[in-house]
């Protein structure tokens, strides 16, 4: 995916939403999903402060869907990461809790090394996105922002990522 | 050329035997006794993971530990200051943060062409054997390992999620993996544990030949030290800050080029990294390594794939550079 709607992702997440329209533009150039992005995340890392919930969307190349990583940083908490357990305390809404751990259309969290930093983050199981996927989006084609908030509204509800209406409207805006 | 079938089976059998002496010193900050307790030594496979130590390591130094409370799951390895991650095997540690040198087979021959068998026994001495490590029973770093428990469902956890992302990557959907009898499953974890080939075997080849499947990709992962991935990229600051950074690449590697003749590793790197490996049939800049090994760039990836992968069905190559 664009690297700029992955930075903007990350920005909304730490609370420090900015006016995005000239990022987006740098989105069309860039129809194919960029597998990494390295300075997305050195720009970010460096500005959270308070206790924050970071998510990632990136793309696997194993299984050639986005990828929903997440991390918490919280210095306060010292180095220990919430155990699986207390991630789904933190993340996910008791009405989502159930489905998530059956493993249906949404997959399980598990935890890995986020492919970028290489240091502990939980991550949504991909293995049946592209089926879920398939089944939301039908045979119709959408363009890369129409397939990802298709994407952000199945498998980020489910742990706590709302799309803002601001991002939602930038999106599907004219571009 | 594809190698024959027997010697396939002989060269990963070879591999499946490989071990790596080591000598683990008990971190002075944990030690009653400051730095003077005993050394442990012992001489995993390869193949396989630290964290099968950690029970024996805790009673090992629990005579000297400051904290004797303290549960075996609290404990971390390090290598000169890097915590070693849990889920990468022995073998790929060793490879990326010894500082041994690879066995680079081809150099030997050209070096002495009456060494035409050449073997690991007459390498270049110069691997740090054995490989001195520090045990840690305090202050984990959570913000670099995965937290470990007592059951050793993290390492379960991360172990099952590799299989799964291997056969998908070999099929394109993970419908093997997860059609495996629990009693093939639990087969599975249970032969990486005690470390028994033919129990291994007997699972996961129905992983390499499912019925009715055509393998579609390898599974490979690609370890770039800092100082590669800064001559890639020069925006890696943050990451070259933090020592021991590895960057890993990961790129759906085709068993056949596009022209049907067979992938191998050169073509492959080749077009996943091609700043490093511009040539597909000379390392020019850097050295695929495998098990301690500088791997031809001409090997065909999906024989590597079926010989020489780690326990959760992964090539896991480090790049080591040139010069």
């Amino acid at each position: 995916m664009s690297r700029s709607l992955r930075a903007i992702l990350r920005r909304i997440s730490s609370g420090t939403l900015e006016s995005q329209e000239h990022q987006l533009s740098g989105s069309r150039e860039n129809e194919e999903f960029v597998e990494d992005d390295d300075e997305a995340l050195s720009r970010s890392d460096t500005s959270v402060d308070s206790p924050a919930v970071l998510y990632d969307m990136i793309h696997s190349p194993s299984y050639q869907v986005p990828v929903l990583y997440i991390t918490f940083k919280d210095e306060a908490a010292g180095k220990r990461m919430p155990s699986v357990d207390e991630a789904y305390e933190l993340l996910v809404p008791d009405a989502y809790r159930s489905q998530i751990e059956a493993t249906g259309v949404v997959g399980a969290l598990s935890m890995t090394d986020h492919p970028i930093s290489s240091t502990p983050a939980y991550f949504v199981h991909p293995c049946q996105t592209a089926e879920a996927m398939e089944a939301v989006v039908g045979g119709r084609k959408t363009t890369p922002e129409e397939y990802l908030l298709m994407w952000l509204g199945m498998i980020g509800a489910s742990v706590g990522l709302d799309v803002p209406v601001e991002l939602a409207e930038a999106m599907s805006g004219p571009v | 050329m594809p190698a024959p079938s027997s010697r396939l089976t002989d060269l990963q059998r070879k591999i499946w035997n490989g071990s790596i002496p080591l000598e683990i010193r008990l971190a002075a900050s944990d030690c009653r006794t400051y730095d003077e307790s005993e050394p442990y030594l012992v001489q995993p496979p390869r193949l396989s993971y630290l964290a099968f130590l950690l029970p024996q390591l805790h009673a090992f130094f629990k005579p000297s530990l400051i904290d004797p409370e303290v549960h075996p799951h609290e404990a971390w390895l390090s290598f000169e200051g890097v915590p070693l991650k849990w889920h990468y095997p022995l073998g790929l540690l060793y490879d990326l943060f010894s500082g041994a040198e690879p066995v680079d087979f081809d150099k030997q021959r050209n070096e002495d062409p009456a060494a035409s068998q050449a073997t690991v026994e007459t390498a270049s001495g110069t691997a740090p054997l054995p490989w001195r490590l520090t045990a840690h029973f305090t202050e984990y770093p959570g913000d670099q390992l995965i937290q470990l428990d007592a059951d050793g469902r993290a390492l379960l956890d991360s172990y099952i999620n590799a299989v799964k992302e291997a056969d998908f990557i070999r099929n394109g959907n993970a419908r093997t993996v997860m059609s495996l009898s629990k009693g093939d499953s639990d087969n599975l974890w249970r032969a990486v544990q005690i470390y028994d080939l033919n129990l291994f075997k007997s699972v996961n080849s129905k992983l390499l030949d499912p019925p009715g499947m055509e393998l579609r990709h390898v599974p490979l992962k690609i370890y770039l030290p800092t100082s590669a991935s800064q001559t890639a990229s020069d925006t890696i600051t943050e990451e070259a800050k933090q020592a021991g950074h590895i960057r890993v690449v990961q790129s759906l590697v085709p068993i056949h080029l596009p022209s049907r003749q067979p992938q191998t590793l050169g073509t492959a790197l080749n077009s996943i990294l091609p700043s490093i490996f511009p040539s597909r049939r000379n390392p020019l800049l850097a050295q695929p390594v495998l098990h301690g090994v500088v791997v031809p760039l001409g090997a065909h990836l999906n024989d590597l794939g079926r010989t020489a992968s780690y326990l959760d069905g992964f090539l896991h190559v480090a790049v080591v550079m040139l010069g």
